[in-house]
């Protein structure tokens, strides 16, 4: 008894590298800059009054909606794109590990705001950036790679928030994974062909490449290897297969990077691997 | 942030983390993906914690597809897209950037005509264009494309298209 108690303690606080941390605030804070700034020319009529939110921004701030979230009453364009700045720069802030937790903080208002104000625009990666970007709160950003002086209690931070977004990872796989068996064309082997058979999200014409029957005997094996990566996920916690999944999830990724232009997906999944990363011993003490 | 120290105080945060896992757990559960939870409250700590979350894309790609024409009537006469379609040839080809207009676009795809969504579209697309419309139209092109086997047996195999009008509004001031 007393060893799973030992076991369970260790799994949510043991010491926590800081280099960890750091290594996902410079990644969330670079994936913020790619996957929004190209929203400015937008913001019109994406997230202004006038334009095709069909948020609770579109009808109107209440009490409520602007305790939980003050971006709700920013409305005309002039506002909008003051707010998006701001958001910008909490990306950067991110980037350069400066300003303590408040750049994540802004960061993860933005993002939740977009969801809230236009659901119509949200994919699965600020649906990444959002669940993942509650436990980066937790975690001590700026104690490695940073601008900012160095944090004297670094040493004292724990794994807990790390294993949520560890977790949570798992979870959106195995959750997919299961989904999607339950379909004919993930049992019959055709997913992965129907998917990249769909233009709107082409990088370039694949209309010869799918009619060839080698590439759909690759799509096939593609579609049964992607729902064991999915389910197999969990395995990611065996110490000897971390590696191997990590290394599998990569190709998969990569791969539908290099075919369809899924938004920043790819990235962000890719992204949210460093949290399963085990750094190297530090010759010295980080920063 | 730095842990309790005390066991008691592990074990109620390491306790309540696993609860919370666990209705996360329970709300995506894939049963025909509900989004939601059978335990009680647990929906309601998602909202405020910003956790609810779906995970089902690309959960059932197939043959059947759609694409959203944005067109406009001038006044004299001509019909305009007023903006890209996410179709080849004005497909996201070789952009390495994200329009997220094609979510726009995708959601339009699942809309039956006549519907709010197409409506406030087509009252939008109005005002998307340098000169006076008359009319937006919003138009949905739905696919059948070949399936693989048919793509195997010939190269050639044409996608079926059925143009369906979601919504037309009258763009007078």
């Amino acid at each position: 008894m007393r060893a799973v108690i030992s076991a369970w303690d260790s799994f949510w606080f043991a010491p926590l590298d800081p280099r960890v941390p750091a290594a996902l605030r410079i990644g969330y804070g670079l994936l913020g800059l790619w996957s929004y700034a190209g929203l400015w020319p937008t913001l019109a009529w994406s997230l202004a009054d006038g334009g095709l939110g069909t948020g609770v921004g579109a009808l109107g701030p209440d009490v409520v909606n602007l305790l939980a979230n003050p971006l709700w009453s920013l409305t005309t364009l002039g506002e909008v794109q003051a707010a998006f700045l701001v958001w910008m720069a909490c990306f950067v802030a991110l980037v350069l590990g400066v300003g303590g937790r408040l750049p994540m903080l802004g960061a993860w208002l933005g993002i939740l705001t977009l969801g809230e104000r236009n659901p119509l625009l949200i994919d699965g990666s600020d649906g990444v950036l959002r669940v993942l970007g509650l436990w980066m709160l937790f975690l001590p950003l700026n104690a490695a790679w940073s601008l900012s002086r160095p944090d004297p209690d670094a040493t004292e931070h724990t794994r807990w928030p790390l294993r949520m977004m560890q977790l949570q990872v798992c979870i959106l796989y195995v959750k997919t994974g299961l989904i999607k068996a339950l379909y004919p064309t993930w049992q019959d082997g055709s997913a992965v062909f129907y998917a990249m058979a769909s233009p709107k999200y082409w990088r370039f014409p694949m209309e010869e490449i799918l009619a060839s029957p080698a590439f759909q005997g690759f799509t096939v094996l593609a579609t049964y290897a992607t729902l064991v990566f999915e389910l197999g996920f969990p395995l990611v916690f065996v110490p000897r297969l971390r590696r191997l999944w990590l290394l599998l999830g990569l190709g998969l990724h990569l791969g539908v990077f290099a075919f369809l232009s899924l938004g920043a997906f790819s990235e962000v999944i890719l992204w949210s691997y460093l949290a399963f990363v085990v750094f190297p011993p530090s010759r010295r003490p980080s920063p | 942030m730095r842990a309790p120290q005390t066991p008691i105080g592990r074990g109620l945060l390491s306790f309540t983390l696993s609860l919370l896992l666990l209705i996360v757990v329970d709300f995506v559960a894939p049963d025909g993906d509900t989004a939601t939870t059978r335990i009680p409250g647990g929906g309601e700590v998602l909202g405020w914690l910003h956790l609810k979350q779906r995970w089902n894309m690309f959960s059932d790609p197939g043959p059947r597809g759609a694409f959203v024409e944005s067109l406009g009537l001038t006044a004299d006469g001509r019909t305009v897209q007023l903006i890209p379609s996410m179709e080849p040839p004005d497909g996201p080809f070789l952009r390495l950037g994200y329009d997220r207009m094609l979510k726009v676009h995708n959601a339009l795809g699942h809309e039956k005509p006549g519907s709010k969504l197409a409506q406030r579209y087509a009252r939008w697309l109005c005002a998307q264009s340098a000169d006076p419309l008359v009319s937006a139209q919003v138009v949905k092109v739905a696919l059948k494309r070949p399936t693989m086997a048919q793509w195997r047996g010939d190269p050639d195999a044409v996608t079926k298209k059925t143009r369906v009008l979601l919504a037309e509004v009258s763009c007078a001031p």
